[in-house]
């Protein structure tokens, strides 16, 4: 049975909606419910690519996912149950002279922001993954602070703490309005009854926009789907994440012993489809063994999509809106809701629970699109 | 039927080394009773079989352990239907595949 009220409604079962009331609930807020459509863990946050890097683009991702690393560093510990966190490193490679002058000049302003990277030569990097084939690479770049976890545990552990702190999680509840009166939320209305909630979090991932439009918030975000496979489990072989932007793909060792690979159709429309494809097997297979000819004796156990949520700068919308009372949202993270959605969780639960607003809000906030003057981050893949 | 078994020596899912104390340990601990989610959590279904095996099994040991009347739900299978080698894949023209 739904409760008839709460204090907030968090919309989504994903890494920022559980993050999110497991912060919240151990600022002692009370009466949060967390709406899941389906289960917990059953939309972007379960179907991604399970890596956590700091390496980015812009200041804005780069420092905020220096700080979600620290985050990390700790969490196994806080949440007291193994989300198999490894600080395994990420390895880029540029195959072009384009791509290498710009990570020369990504890896001066990370390293302005304190980041521990590296720019490599093409045999430095071979020392890193032996079998790298390097023979058309120009540079790379490390971060052996980079590494990734398991998404899948990481929310089960945050809903789980969450749970045994009083929060209670709606699954197959999907949210079909919320009631706005004088400027303020007052309920949201699922397919299982009606909530009255002075606020509500949009943490609803691949479908946040959908959500925002409820409360007429036009966000300037589309999802685009993205897919990944995953080999068989093998004797451990190399630690780092691999990602190219020149071949658009990313691939790591997880702890399991198999290999995540997925990557981005540039080729892919607007939508919510969630397909698999034979084009994507078939090219990302093609394109991997040609930077590492080693993964061809692999197998292929499975591929699926999931919903990249997708801004026009690459960067996240968070924080609360100017129009509407008690709308709260951490939405569009282009492809890395699971690295920084828990640190982005930690600020949004000051910002709710203190009305303490840090800097990154505002940098970060819906505002930004106004003045139309926003830098794109293009290490995306 | 499983109440009585060592939890600890039945193996539920072969390819991944699941145990029905795994799997105890997610309906009577973490209140878990979605097929979907316990996969999630202790994998069990992701290996080589992908869940061909062990589905019927995991739904009786949820029936059996879970107290009110749930929906168990089901494996939602993902291409390809057996596993597939890189090299068997990588350049395969959409046409040559029936």
């Amino acid at each position: 049975m739904l409760p008839k009220t709460a204090d907030i409604v968090i919309i989504g079962g994903g890494i920022n909606g559980t993050s999110l009331a497991y912060y919240l609930a151990k600022k002692g807020i009370k009466n949060i419910v967390i709406l899941e459509k389906n289960f917990v863990c059953s939309g972007a946050t379960g179907r991604c690519g399970a890596g956590i890097r700091q390496q980015w683009g812009t200041p804005e991702n780069t420092s905020l996912a220096m700080e979600a690393v620290k985050l990390f560093e700790t969490l196994s510990e806080e949440l007291d149950w193994d989300i198999e966190y490894e600080q395994c490193g990420y390895l880029i490679p540029a195959f072009t002279d384009e791509f290498a002058d710009q990570f020369s000049k990504n890896v001066r302003m990370q390293k302005k922001l304190g980041l521990d990277v590296s720019y490599l030569t093409p045999q430095e990097a071979k020392d890193i993954v032996p079998d790298l084939c390097v023979d058309n690479v120009r540079a790379a770049t490390y971060c052996s602070t980079d590494g990734g976890g398991n998404p899948l545990l990481t929310t089960y552990a945050y809903a789980h703490r969450a749970k045994e702190l009083g929060v209670k999680i709606h699954t197959k509840t999907e949210v079909t309005d919320i009631t706005v009166s004088g400027g303020n939320i007052t309920s949201v209305v699922t397919d299982k009854g009606t909530i009255s909630t002075p606020m509500i979090f949009n943490a609803a991932g691949g479908h946040s926009q959908e959500i925002a439009a409820m409360v007429d918030i036009d966000l300037p975000i589309n999802s685009y789907r993205h897919q990944i496979l995953v080999t068989e489990p093998v004797e451990h072989f190399f630690d780092p994440m691999i990602i190219s932007f020149d071949y658009n793909i990313y691939f790591r060792q997880v702890k399991h012993g198999s290999i995540l690979m997925g990557c981005s159709d540039t080729s892919e429309k607007p939508g919510y489809d969630t397909t698999s494809t034979l084009d994507f097997i078939k090219d990302i297979t093609t394109r991997s063994i040609k930077i590492m000819p080693k993964l061809k004796k692999l197998n292929v156990l499975r591929q699926w999509a999931g919903l990249y949520n997708v801004t026009p700068d690459a960067m996240p919308i968070i924080g609360d809106v100017a129009d509407v009372g008690g709308y709260f949202q951490a939405v569009g993270f282009s492809g890395h809701g699971y690295m920084l959605g828990p640190k982005v969780a930690t600020l949004m639960a000051e910002l709710i629970a203190d009305g303490k607003r840090d800097e990154i809000i505002d940098r970060l906030s819906l505002e930004r699109f106004k003045s139309g003057n926003i830098t794109v981050d293009s290490s995306v893949c | 039927m499983f109440e009585k078994m060592d939890p600890e020596k039945v193996i539920v899912c072969r390819c991944e080394g699941i145990t029905l104390a795994d799997l105890r340990d997610g309906i009577e601990r973490l209140k878990i009773n979605d097929l979907e989610e316990l996969k999630r959590i202790y994998r069990c279904g992701m290996g080589p079989c992908q869940g061909r095996t062990c589905e019927k099994v995991i739904k009786q040991v949820i029936q059996e352990f879970s107290n009110n009347e749930v929906d168990i739900g089901s494996y939602s299978y993902r291409p390809p239907l057996v596993p597939i080698k890189f090299e068997e894949l990588a350049n395969v023209e959409a046409n040559d595949v029936t």
